[in-house]
This record gives C-alpha cells, structure tokens and sequence, in this order.
C-alpha cells in the first residue's frame, strides 16, 4: 500500500511539472503579446519598456525562463537568476502585469469565494441528486421514474450560464419576477460570512442542478446493476426490510463510484472550472479572475492560476485513488 | 458543462428501450423467425423508444434548417441575420424592441432580427458539434488504438498524454488556446492563427480547440475496449494464421470497435454543443457568425429588460442538446440491450 | 487625452436642439459657451455644478468603478477618473472647480503673470500649503519644479509634458540627460526658482497659453524631492505607492508613506488631509472618506445598486442604455438621479492613412486614396454608430473635431459642421458615397480587388464592440472585405493601434477628449504629423500633412483668444477635408448617483467631483 502511494505520489509531481511545461509552452511559446509591453503599460517609452524586460528576464532563452518559474514556482533557491528577476520562491508565480500584485496574492485573495460556491453546490447537488437517484431506482420504470429522468436530462442539457440568467430573472430580489434571491454581484456587497452564503443561494442551486442530475443518473444505474446482484436477493430471501435492503446493501455498494465522482467533480471545480457560474453572477473568484486576465493577457497570473487549478486536480486525483485503492485492493497491484 | 468530466464507464441509462420481461408466452409460427442482422436488431431497439424518435425527426429537421436558413428567413419575412434596423429600435433610448409583426422574436440591442440570427446559429452550433466531435474521435480512436493494442511504451506514453491533459482545466485550457492563437502577431493585427496559420480565429480556432481537449474521452474508451478485444480468440487466430499489425487493427479490431466508438462519439456531440455555448458565452468562441452562446452573452448584461435574445437562442440549445442526449442515450440502450439496466 | 471605453453618453436632444437653434435663428455666440445651447441637455438631466446652500459635512461616499484607475502617481496620471482622485488630493498650479471653463489659481496665489510677448510665465505659489503626512513640510516652488522634472523619467510614464511643455528652454537638453542618466530627474533650464514662492518659466516661443493651461493637469502637483528621489531611481518609479498629498484628501497611508489604502483593482480609500487648510482651498470638502471600489463589469447591476441604494455614486462606466431608459422613462427611480455632463471629447473611427486603400499603395495614388476616405465617411451611417451608445440622448452625431463646449467649436461650423458634402448626411449617403468610389477609380461605385481585404482591430466589450460590428457591417455594404479582430481594449491600442507599424486599416473604437478647454488639446496630438510616436502614438490616422502640420505649430503661439478660437476652428476643417477618419459623436458623460447624494459634477473631466459632492444625511 505505502509503495502504491509513494508511486502515485511521485507522480503526481512529475505531472505536474509536465503541466507547467505544456502551460508555459501555450502562453509563452505560441506567438504573443510582448510581455514588457504590457507589463509597461499605457504611455510607455522604449526605455521603460526595455528596463522591465531586463527586470522580467525576458531576453533569456525560453528554457532558462522556464526553469526559473519552476524554482520559483517549487524551491526555495536562488537558481537560473531567480533572485534577480522576480525574486525567490517557493510558492512564487510573480506579480500580475495589471497591478503589480504578487499573483500568490491573488490567487488567496479569490479562492475563498470559489471554495465558498463549490462547497455550497456538492451539499445542494448530493442532497438533490442522491435521493433522486435511489428513488427513481427504486421505483424504475414507472411514470415517476421517466418524468424525473428526463427532467434530469433537461438540466444536463441546459447550458448554466442559461440557467444562471434564467434563474435571476425570475427570482433576483432586485430584478426578478418574483424577488427572492439576492442578485448579480451581491457576494462583493455582503459583510459577513452568512450574508456571503445567503448571495450564493442562487448560483448554487445553479451551478448544482446540472451535476445534481448526473449524479441522479449515474446512481440510479448503479442501483440498478447493484439491486440485481445475488447477495440482494439473499438479504430479501433472509427477510430483511426493503427499506434496509436498498439502503444498507444496495446503496453503500452503489455509492463507490459516486464517491470518485465527487473528488473529481471538487477538485475541477475549485481549479476554475465555475468559470460560467462566477461569471454570470459575478463572484470573485478564481475562475472569473483568470478570464479577465485572459482578456488582459495577464500571463503571470493566468500561468499562476492554471498551474494551480491543476494543482488542485492532481491531488485530489490522487486523493481519490488512494482511496479506491483502499478499498479495491486489485487496484494496487496494476 | 462544467459539472462533469466524462467518466471512463459513463453509460447513461437513462431510457429504458428493450422489451421488459414479463411478456406472454405465445404460439409462434416457425415461418415467422428470420435471423435478422445485428444493425437491424440495434434500430430495432432503437426504434422503440418513443422519446428518442421524436428527437431524431426534431435533429433530421434541425438540420435542414440549418442547411435552408436563407430560404426559411425568407419565408418568415424577417430581415437577414446582420441586418441593423435602426427603426426597430427605440427612437430615443436605442434599446432594443421585443416580439412584433415584423420582427417575431423581436431584436437585440443593435437592432438585428432574433429570429434570423437564431436560424442562422444553427449552422454553427451544427457545424461545430460534428466536425469537433469528428475530430476528436479521430484522435481519440488513433491514440486509443495504438496504446490499447500495442500496450508497452506506446501505452505508457499515451497514458501519460492523456493524464497531463486532463490535468489542466480544460475551459481554461481551452480559453487560453483560443486567445493565444488570436493574438499571434500577425502584421497589422490580421492574426497569424496556430500551426502556422492552419488554425484562424473563428470557426476552427474552436474546432480545434475542442478536438484538443476532448480527444482523451474516446481514447480511453477505446484503448480500454481494445485492451480487451486483443486477448480474443478471432485476434489470436489472426495473429496465429500470419496477419500483421495493420491487418489486424484493421480487419479484425477496428470492426468490432465501430459500435461504441459511435454510440460514445454521439454522447459526445451534445457535449460538445455546451461546450461551443460556453466558449462563445466567454467571448473566445465564433464571433462573425450568429452563434447561440453569443447571443446568451450579448444579453446577459441586460437579460432583465430584454428577455427575448436572451431566451429564445436558450431554448434552441436545450432543445437540441436535449435531443442529442436522448438520441445517445437510446443508441447506447439499443446497443447494450442485456445490460441489466431497468 | 485619450478616451477610456467607460465613456457614457447621454441623451441629447440633437434634433430639437437642431430645430430650436435653427428656428430661432439665434444662433449661439461664440466663446462664450452655455450648456444648454450648445450641447442641447434636457434639463432635468443637467448636471449640477455647485453644491447647495445646506450641504452637510460628514459621512463616507462610496465611487462603484469597473475598472481602475492608470496611475497614482500624479506625474503619469493621465485618465478622466484618475482625475477624481487627483482633484480631489492634490493641488496643481492651476486647477479646475465644478463649473469653471477657464482653469483656476489653486497652487498658484494668483493668475501668473505672463511677460515676454508670451514667453515668460510667472507664478506666485501660495503660502501655508503642506504636504500630508509623513512629509509634513510646507510646499515650495522647488517642489513644482521637481515635479514637471520627474515626468521626463523613463519610469514615470507621463503622456503629455512632451507635447505641452515641451516650449520650455532646456527641455531638449533635459531629454538627452535622462537618456544617459535613467534614474535622476534632469534639470531643466527653462524653470527658475528665484525663490520658495516664485516659480518663473522661460519658454523657446510665445505659447504661453497652452502651457498655463497645462499646468492645471496633474503633472503640476508639487512631489518632495528629497522624499520622492528613492522612488524615483526605481524603474518604474515607485511614487506611485508611497503619494503625499497637498489636498483636502488623501489616500491612507502609513508612518512611512506607503498608501495602505490603494489595492490596484480593488479598492482606494481616500480620508482627510489632516495638513490641509481649507481656507487657502475654494474646496468645500463635505465628506469625511471616500471609498472607491473597484470589479464592477456588469454596469446594468452597478448602476441599480447605485440607484436603488445609499451613498453611492457612479465612476468610470456610464449606465446602460436599459437603465437610462428606466430612469427617464420609469418610475422606479427618480430621474435627478442621473446627470450628463458634456465629456468635452469626440469619437472617431480611424483610418489608417498610409495604408492602402485608405492610402497611396497597391496602384491607388494618394488622390484616390482621398476619395475612398471620402466615400466611407459620406457612405458611413453615422447615427446607428451613435446608437450603439445609446441613441439621441448620447451626444450629437459629429461632424468635425472639435467638440461642443471648448472654444472654436462654432468656428468650425458648430452642430452642422464644415461645408464639406461628405459629412452633412449623418445617416449616410450611398449616391455620394458611390460617386467618390468612382472619383477613386472603383467604376461600380463599390470597393473592387484584393485592396478592398481590409483589417479592422476593435473592442472585444460593448459598446465598443457593437460600433466596431456595426461599421465593418456599413464597410462591407460598400464592398469591403472586413476581418475584424476583437481584442482586449488595452492590447488594442498597446499592440496594434498606437503602434504605427503594425496599425490595421481600421481602428474604430478611437476618441480623443480634451486634456484643458483649448482647441489645441483636441488637434494637436491626435492629428499633427510631428506627433506621430513609434510606440505610443495617438495620432491614430497618421495623419502627415505638411499645411496642416505648420498650421499647428504656428497657432500654439496665439495669444488672443479670440484669434485662437477662429484659427484653430479653422484647422479642423482643414482636417476634416482631409478625411482622415470618421468622426461619429461628441459624447456626453452619464452619471448615476444614490437618492440621498447630493452631487456634484465637474466639467473638467465630465465626472462627480469629489470635493464638492455631499451626503443628505450624513
């Protein structure tokens, strides 16, 4: 077991400095913006330009720049001229061509938002889609069944940020048909952390109700080759209650894969992928910061965020698959 | 779209197809059994599932639409998709006007007809869905085949590709690839594009876009189905009697590969639909042409006031979306109909 | 002075104004400009320029910006709402209250005198003025001085002192010393400090006027050299983060001057200069702290939020054309709370003039190119270019440079504009446009051939993006072939549009407000040949023609105002029939404010003055 993960471990390392590679190699290599340039900002000389490419280290060899990030990004030390362009790290990605703020800074400042709505979503997501997955498993094949299996598809379907703006339209407090919910940009209004919540009601029931209905699907089949299995019908033949036969046998054993969903799922979304939901309902977090970096063509931080999202990938990644290996000891040995 | 990455067994059963159990027993007349092939057996099944069918007419019409765009504005009486009407909008405030007699679905904020511009959309929600998800399982299939069947370093690599890929957010990925290969400097803003000016802002920006990003879903799909077909006795008897590598993929595996790399490039379809919506929504998808996603863009800033541009290309992706998915789910149903699903 | 995107425009009038002056043939008089006349304001949304009888001190103002502002440093700032800031904390040598259209002595004691036929300028700096804490000391004239020196560093990126101080003795000597030298202020001759309080400057010529006007932007807020001179070896000059202040307010700091209170994108907080005096000060200073926040993208919301909450006002966005529509024609809101005041600025679209075929090359000769220049304006509808702002009310539709309200704008043919046939139509005129298409050689009346394979590089954000789709829509109507390339609003102008040897054939999303109430603020930069800046220029059309550049630098040095008025009118007819680009509004600035905000806008720089706004109940 220790060796798996040790092996799993290491990497998860490795991957992520290939990750580093292919990003750097996207937004430096493929032909660009000038970063001095930009960095200079409006009404900038010649001289001022060429000063913060020798500050930045721009004329290096692109490996040179490349090796420097990555001691920046992972050590300590002071190797491939770190000190001198950009400082040390660890933890280091560099300051936001915008405002010059240390784009670790950033990234802390907007996580917390993210984490918030994502967190806010797996509870609404498991608590709509678990039940309605065992249920219409359940009861298969009936109206029931068919009515909220298409439903779900239909939020499958929907694109979210669609529902996000059909969601505000009808329930915005300032906005809406019926005024409920609080509106676009209310997380920057709201002071303290149960306001915070209260202005996220919204996009997480947004951003929930898609995945909710995978879950819904995905369980609801699982039950249903699980409910087929022999040792069901043995604990049906032993006369054990229904009500325990699907939920301490068909459920607990239904629920694994479900289970590795939902470190995947958590570990996409807290990498950015709310992208649409922070967008729409303008939430400062990390995926709306790195599309307006995007458009600013910010590289330090778009590299900053994007190497840690797959950060944030990889390990829970690994998370899960240490978990799996648990309890699965076959996988161990692949 | 953000909701899920696509599970490695996602079989999404979500319509039940086959003929449930508890049928009578019947006299049966001998005359009356034909061997019937296995695709006829596979529409069959299909064909069974109401919901999906009426999908499928609902796509074929799509289509169509999409193809006769022209001729259907036309028809309607609306002006072209790039049309600017001054006077449909408001003489004073130069907002945009809702449904009237000459406009049906009323018009955005720079005075275009919402109607033409949803027909017009379909093209590029279309176009995409198919040559991305063609592209992508093109790829998909290429890597899946060659780690699957030559396992080893081969394997080892692909794998490898494959796990860096999904590492890196794909939206972000994609967001980045995108805007990277717009800004190439290309002289006096004209953008040079990636691989050397194959790949232009626009259309296939996102084409290839996609394809890049989503090509990991079949492969692994693929590399698992050939894992298992490699072991076979027809593989073995192949090898056994002489054939080499090429004959072999191709004669005897890829064949048996045909099935599911359709059934799974078609629930990627209307992934990929999403997947379009969202980039266009985020400002780095199609941007000449009307596309759905855009027009939910243009409108989010004013979606209180104008309703209209903000849900009529919302209904057009849901119910085409919907359609795909429905339409995959009954193919995947028919094609597994012993899988003990309902 | 460049515009930001963030420009809004109101709802004016255009036609009534038009009808009204036409029928009552009274025509306005010249010089002497009033809101009403010129810029055709619907009077319950003209801005008030005075705070009222019984403002109330006290209280915390919230400003809702999108984005930030350019640069603290008072020496590079160069943005209309980074002058809020600035007009608020710093004390120039000549500065600008709420409804003043000549600059004010505020720095200064008085006018400066002006010997020398105009080319001595002497100004007397008021006593008792200190700057705020931790440097604490009173200022000088040296500090003035210092100031105007510093921007000549590479690492203070100012935009302007080149091009209006430029007159001065010893700037070119100045210029070369800090070539060599990159982290010390040059000195430069022409400014005298014969003592603490007299400030004497020689300029090369008699331009005078421009330069007092100068001195009432930014670059003349007076900086400590002996506190500023560690920042300042920096490059980019740090100032920036650790600003003293001369004004009634200031940006929170700490003991050794680091402005805690500036997070660039999220927030500024200004609080009280303790070390202002306010009776040296025509500022009221009402507010006890002004917090500017900043991350709004979405105007439709932020502009609700302000309307429908408290103590808060608009900054750098304009109110959608949706809101301004609820608020003129609703009754959710009340509709003094939206204001317009005149930007003082003109949107044009730009055509690259050496390049063909808006440009001698590919076979067309510089005549033909002319012509095709003429065609596009003449065939350009210019009011759905308008509309994509917001209609009527956003601003008349222009017609030549020079924009209502600043001097020379009648001169130039006011409202009607020149008597050039190609801009009289603002709807577009496809006869006239075709007949200029024939002149240049296109016998169907249409762009024909590969020269018609055009670029245009535009705004990726509406508005910006609505005029761009628009017009490539109007160039394509007459037979262009338009690949339009929507960037983000900095890239546009740092990668491609102010870069000469990359710009497309088309730039639309440009403008250009005036940088002080002169005529020579709108022309000069933007349309002199001398102007045109390898890297950083803002003379979009590379425009080059040797008349109109003499004419330029001849009228810098005309002291008369009147003559100056007549002449520098006369100039931007001379380059509107040149047909550089395609003028299509003198926008309006829109400005929501909460109910219980007693505001008050400045004209300088079309935005809520900060000093004189007030709370209800504080």
């Amino acid at each position: 077991m220790l060796r798996y993960i040790v092996r799993r471990v290491l990497w998860g390392i490795a991957l992520l400095f290939l990750v580093s590679a292919v990003i750097f190699l996207i937004f430096y290599v493929f032909p660009n913006a000038d970063p001095a340039k930009l960095r200079a900002g409006r009404q900038a000389n010649p001289a001022l330009i060429e000063q913060i490419r020798e500050q930045l280290g721009l004329s290096d060899p692109i490996w040179e720049q490349f090796l420097r990030y990555m001691t920046q990004v992972f050590t300590p030390f002071d190797w491939f001229g770190a000190a001198e362009h950009g400082g040390t790290g660890p933890l280091n990605f560099g300051r936001s061509f915008q405002s010059n703020t240390p784009v670790k800074e950033i990234i802390l400042e907007r996580l917390p938002a993210t984490a918030l709505l994502v967190a806010g979503a797996v509870v609404f997501w498991l608590l709509m889609g678990l039940p309605t997955g065992i249920i219409s498993a359940v009861k298969r094949r009936t109206l029931l069944d068919r009515v909220t299996m298409v439903t779900s598809l239909a939020f499958i379907s929907a694109p979210v940020f669609w529902l996000g703006l059909v969601a505000l339209y009808l329930f915005a407090s300032d906005v809406g048909v019926i005024h409920i919910f609080p509106g676009i940009g209310s997380y920057l209004d709201a002071e303290t952390f149960w306001a915070k919540c209260w202005s996220l009601f919204l996009p997480w029931l947004v951003l929930a109700a898609a995945t909710a209905a995978i879950y819904a699907r995905y369980l609801r089949s699982s039950m249903i080759d699980v409910m087929s299995e022999d040792y069901i019908r043995t604990a049906r033949a032993k006369g054990v209650a229904e009500r325990n036969v699907i939920m301490r046998h068909g459920v607990r054993s239904a629920i694994t894969p479900i289970v590795t969903l939902l470190g995947l799922d958590i570990g996409l979304l807290l990498a950015g992928n709310a992208i649409l939901t922070e967008s729409v309902f303008n939430i400062p977090g990390i995926g709306n910061e790195i599309v307006i970096a995007i458009r600013r063509s910010d590289l330090p931080v778009i590299q900053g965020i994007v190497l840690f999202g797959a950060f944030f990938i990889v390990t829970f990644n690994l998370i899960v698959d240490i978990a799996y290996a648990y309890l699965d000891p076959r996988v161990r040995y692949q | 779209m953000e909701a899920h990455d696509f599970p490695e067994s996602a079989e999404f059963r979500g319509a039940p197809g086959a003929v449930g159990a508890g049928a009578e027993l019947t006299e049966i007349d001998p005359s009356k059994i034909a061997a019937r092939s296995p695709w006829q057996l596979f529409w069959r099944r299909f064909r069974e599932d109401k919901l999906a069918m009426a999908s499928l007419v609902f796509l074929v019409l799509l289509v169509l639409v999409a193809i006769f765009a022209a001729q259907i504005v036309d028809l309607v009486g609306a002006p072209g998709p790039d049309v600017e009407d001054q006077n449909a909008l408001n003489q004073t405030f130069a907002t945009a006007t809702g449904p009237s007699s000459a406009h049906i679905f009323g018009v955005d904020g720079l005075g275009r007809d919402v109607f033409s511009r949803v027909v017009y959309g379909a093209r590029v929600s279309l176009v995409v869905a198919f040559a991305a998800t063609f592209l992508s399982t093109v790829l998909g299939v290429i890597a899946g085949l060659l780690a699957g069947y030559f396992r080893g370093w081969t394997d080892t690599v692909v794998s490898r590709l494959v796990d860096v890929l999904l590492a890196i957010p794909y939206l972000m990925l994609a967001i980045g690839l995108a805007a990277a290969c717009t800004f190439s400097t290309g002289k006096s803003g004209a953008s040079a594009g990636c691989l050397g000016g194959l790949i232009k802002p626009g259309l296939s920006v996102v084409i290839f876009v996609i394809a890049v990003t989503s090509w990991t879903y079949i492969a692994r799909i693929v590399r698992g189905q050939t894992l298992s077909l490699r072991e076979k006795e027809f593989v073995e008897a192949a090898r056994a009697s002489g054939a080499g590598h090429a004959r072999i993929i191709f004669r005897e595996l890829l064949p048996n590969l045909t099935a599911p790399i359709i059934v799974y490039a078609s629930i990627l379809v209307p992934q990929v639909i999403l997947y379009e919506a969202a980039l266009s929504f985020l400002g780095v998808g199609v941007v000449d042409q009307p596309s759905w996603g855009q027009m939910i863009s243009d409108a989010s800033g004013d979606f209180n006031t104008y309703w209209w541009y903000m849900l009529f290309p919302g209904i057009a992706l849901l119910m085409t979306v919907l359609a795909f998915n429905l339409v995959g789910d009954a193919m995947q149903d028919a094609l597994n109909p012993r899988a003990k699903k309902t | 002075m460049r515009l930001t995107r963030l420009r809004l425009l109101l709802p004016a009038l255009l036609l009534v104004a038009l009808v009204g002056v036409l029928s009552s043939c009274g025509g306005s008089d010249s010089g002497t400009s009033s809101e009403e006349e010129s810029a055709g304001i619907p009077s319950e949304f003209k801005a008030p320029t005075a705070a009222p009888d019984n403002a109330q001190q006290g209280g915390t103002l919230v400003q809702l910006n999108e984005g930030d502002i350019d640069y603290m440093d008072p020496g590079a700032a160069y943005y209309q709402v980074t002058y809020s800031v600035t007009l608020a904390t710093q004390r120039t040598l000549m500065g600008w209250p709420p409804d003043a259209t000549q600059p004010v002595p505020d720095l200064a004691a008085d006018q400066p005198e002006v010997t020398d036929g105009g080319k001595t300028v002497t100004f007397t700096i008021r006593d008792g003025i200190k700057f705020s804490p931790p440097v604490d000391r009173e200022v000088t004239s040296e500090d003035v001085k210092y100031a105007i020196e510093r921007s000549l560093l590479p690492g203070v990126p100012n935009g302007y002192t080149a091009a209006y101080l430029g007159d001065l003795e010893g700037f070119k000597e100045a210029e070369q010393a800090v070539a060599k030298n990159k982290t010390t202020a040059p000195d430069i001759s022409g400014i005298e400090t014969p003592d603490d309080k007299t400030l004497v400057l020689h300029l090369t010529r008699s331009s005078s006027t421009p330069v007092i006007q100068a001195l009432s932007l930014p670059v003349s807020a007076p900086v400590p050299e002996e506190y500023a001179k560690k920042f300042d070896a920096e490059s980019p000059s740090t100032y920036g983060e650790h600003v003293t202040f001369t004004g009634p307010y200031m940006v929170e700091n700490n003991s050794s001057g680091e402005l805690t209170g500036y997070t660039p994108g999220k927030e500024i907080d200004l609080v009280r200069n303790p070390n202002w005096d306010a009776s040296s000060d025509y500022r009221p200073a009402y507010l006890d702290e002004i917090k500017i926040q900043e991350g709004f993208a979405d105007p439709t919301s932020a502009s609700q939020k302000i309307l429908s909450g408290d103590s808060q006002i608009s900054g750098d966005f304009p109110p959608s054309k949706t809101i301004v529509q609820e608020v003129a024609t609703g009754n959710k809101y009340s509709t003094d709370q939206m204001v317009a005041v005149p930007s003082g600025g003109n949107r044009y679209i730009a055509l690259n003039n050496t390049l063909p075929p808006f440009g001698p090359g590919k076979g067309l000769t510089a005549e033909q190119a002319l012509n095709v220049r003429k065609a596009v304006i003449a065939g350009s509808d210019r009011t759905a270019l308008r509309n994509t702002r917001g209609g009527e009310l956003f601003g008349p539709v222009a017609t030549h440079f020079i924009p209502p309200l600043i001097p020379g704008f009648e001169e130039a043919g006011g409202l009607e504009g020149p008597n050039l046939d190609f801009v009289q139509n603002p709807d577009g005129d496809a006869k006239l446009s075709a007949s200029y298409m024939k002149k240049a050689g296109f016998k169907s009346g249409k762009c024909e051939g590969s020269i018609c394979d055009i670029t245009m590089v535009g705004d990726d954000a509406p508005p910006g993006k609505d005029t761009a789709t628009v017009f490539q829509n109007q160039l394509e109507d007459m037979g262009f072939n338009v690949n339009f390339q929507p960037v983000a609003h900095d890239i546009m102008y740092t990668k491609f549009c102010s870069v000469p040897s990359n710009e497309p054939q088309v730039c639309p999303n440009v403008g250009w407000i005036k940088d002080f109430n002169d005529p020579q603020s709108i022309l000069q930069v933007p349309f002199s040949g001398d102007s045109i800046n390898p890297s950083n220029n803002s003379n979009w059309p590379q425009l080059d023609d040797p008349a109109i550049n003499k004419a330029i630098d001849q009228a810098v040095t005309i002291t008369d105002e009147q003559q100056r008025a007549e002449t520098w009118g006369k100039i931007d007819d001379q380059i509107m029939a040149q047909a550089p680009a395609v003028p299509w509004v003198w926008d309006n600035d829109v400005l929501v404010r909460s109910e219980d905000v007693n505001g008050v806008a400045n004209l300088f720089n079309g935005e809520w003055d900060l000093a004189y706004t007030s709370l209800t109940n504080p």
